[in-house]
């Protein structure tokens, strides 16, 4: 057994929770509603529930997100899966900050995807970002106003 | 501090003296996401920071340290990045020599975070730990209090490091102490001994840490002679204990480049031959991430140390590249888990799938294992639940200047030994 081990490796044991049903991915936000696509009270415990920290920042993700999905679509066109990938992983991030946790989801799971080379998965998800970022807009613009 | 940081420290509880601190503190922020930079700087000046520089890549931020006026005094880091990455960055923050603070900041995995976290400390970087993403507010106050929240004799930011002609001048007026680290046995809680640590009482600047005189010691041909002058302490401490009736080990830190000195077996031996102690009392500490390389050319100290009866133990296991192979052909008795590994281990399954194999691993090779860096009982627990032998830290106790030990040890053992002897 080596010093270097791997965690999931240790006394013979392999870990298999990676191993994942790619159906869950492509189901990932079906049956939400607008209001529950981003869960504003989230952001709110991190910034004190300062009210205009919370339109703040939830303006600053839509407009980081729209740019994002952009170059998620000129990486698609591309065929540049890693790039793809990359830009999920940065996305989900400032998504799970702002409580839409079903986008940072598909982010993730478009992060995985792209490390996975599949290519038909990380467009499935690709197609589910765009209107799922029209919902969450239209309900920040509601909470917000 | 390090490995995940999920302490809570209220918001509220910071005192004017911290408050200050965190006015005049510099902070770097590393990231490629600018909604992260802007949270982050948010939140740092709703905590009064108020110098706070941003930089969108690696290279701009190290171009950033290297035109500054004044280097930061922190660097918050992502790690994915593209061009280069925050593993990159950080490799080239060492090699400038930065002396301040590192927070990982990552939304990665725990695994690769834990590989980059042993790498900072491998580079000798002042490691305060990570914070996962969503960044909460207390976290990076615990962290921000980590770097900060120390006393007047203690500073943060750059270290301002002894001269050479300090350590000499230093090493001639008996300016060394040896404080003292207690070492508990995880079966019966009981002390069975103390890391010795180095420190030095600066005439002007007080009480001194490591960091600011090994290293020059080591490039100026002074650790020899420092680190004769910190085991003579230790000794002269442990047979006081002893003669007080405290039946006690001692480990004591050897610098790798202490392993170049052919007759080190003879001077450690005569020491404690002098001080009518027995060598199996002393346990010398090799850190691992140093002890693997040239080991050929050390081999043969290591090997006359143990036949003298001294114990060997592996310091910091785990920032290095130790194989089974290369372990069982070592005469080391003891391993010393990184802190990283065990800190939080209860509620990390990466760092405590690497101490379970430590512990695994070390038994197998009949070696004792002690956990460094234990904060809680939460983690106490998980080092009874697989087979730890020993361990320390903030929990039992930081580490205590010599008159305060055997006082110390005594209040312990009544409130928390289980054995009678």
């Amino acid at each position: 057994m080596s010093a270097n081990v791997q965690p999931g490796e240790v006394a013979g044991h392999k870990d298999n929770s990676k191993e994942r049903d790619n159906g869950d991915d492509r189901r990932a936000v079906e049956g939400r509603s607008d209001n529950d696509v981003i869960d504003l009270a989230i952001l709110g415990r991190l910034v004190r529930d300062d009210p205009d920290k919370v339109r703040k920042f939830s303006a600053k993700f839509l407009e980081a997100a729209r740019e994002t999905l952009a170059e998620m679509e000129a990486a698609h066109i591309g065929g540049n899966l890693a790039a793809l990938g990359g830009l999920g992983h940065k996305l989900k991030s400032s998504a799970r900050t702002v409580g839409a946790t079903g986008f940072a989801d598909l982010c993730q799971a478009l992060e995985s995807a792209a490390k996975g080379n599949d290519m038909p998965l990380a467009e499935v998800l690709l197609r589910q970002l765009h209107p799922l970022l029209e919902r969450i807009g239209r309900q920040v613009e509601q909470e917000t106003a | 501090m390090s490995g995940v940081i999920n302490i809570s420290t209220p918001v509220s509880n910071i005192s004017p003296l911290l408050a200050d601190r965190l006015e005049s503190l510099r902070v770097l922020l590393v990231d490629d996401d600018e909604f992260v930079l802007d949270f982050l700087a948010d939140m740092l000046h709703g905590l009064g920071v108020k110098s706070v520089n941003r930089s969108l890549d690696g290279q701009a931020a190290l171009t950033a340290i290297d035109v500054a006026v004044r280097s930061p005094q922190l660097v918050i880091c992502d790690l994915t990045m593209p061009g280069m990455d925050g593993i990159e960055f950080l490799r080239h923050l060492a090699e400038r020599g930065f002396e301040g603070g590192v927070i990982l900041c990552s939304g990665s995995e725990s695994r690769v975070v834990k590989t980059v976290e042993s790498l900072v400390e491998a580079h000798k970087l002042r490691f305060l730990g990570t914070l996962q993403k969503p960044v909460q507010e207390a976290a990076l106050l615990t962290a921000l209090m980590d770097l900060i929240g120390r006393g007047p004799t203690k500073g943060y930011g750059p270290i301002e490091k002894l001269t050479p002609e300090d350590i000499r001048a230093g090493l001639d007026a008996g300016q060394v102490e040896t404080f003292f680290q207690p070492t508990v046995r995880v079966a019966d809680q009981c002390v069975v001994g103390a890391e010795c640590l180095a420190r030095w009482r600066h005439p002007k600047r007080g009480l001194i840490q490591p960091v600011a005189f090994i290293s020059v010691a080591e490039e100026h041909g002074l650790i020899d002679e420092l680190t004769m002058a910190v085991f003579s302490k230790a000794m002269t401490h442990l047979r006081e204990w002893k003669r007080q009736g405290h039946d006690l080990k001692v480990s004591v830190n050897v610098s790798i480049d202490n392993l170049n000195r052919l007759d080190l077996p003879e001077l450690f031996a005569d020491m404690v031959q002098q001080a009518g102690l027995k060598t199996g009392q002393v346990i010398l500490e090799m850190p691992e991430i140093h002890l693997m390389s040239n080991l050929a050319t050390r081999l043969e100290i290591i090997s006359r140390l143990r036949l003298k009866g001294f114990g060997l133990s592996i310091d910091d296991f785990g920032t290095g590249y130790s194989s089974m192979e290369k372990l069982k052909q070592l005469p080391f008795t003891e391993i010393k888990v990184n802190k990283i590994f065990v800190c939080g281990a209860a509620r990390d399954s990466v760092a405590r799938a690497i101490l379970e194999s430590s512990v695994q691993m070390g038994h197998a090779l009949g070696m004792r294992i002690v956990a460094k860096g234990v904060e809680t009982q939460e983690d106490r627990d998980l080092l009874a639940a697989i087979g730890c032998d020993e361990f320390q830290g903030y929990l039992v106790a930081r580490p205590l200047p010599a008159e305060e030990f055997i006082p110390w040890k005594m209040r312990w053992d009544a409130a928390n030994c289980k054995s009678n002897g």
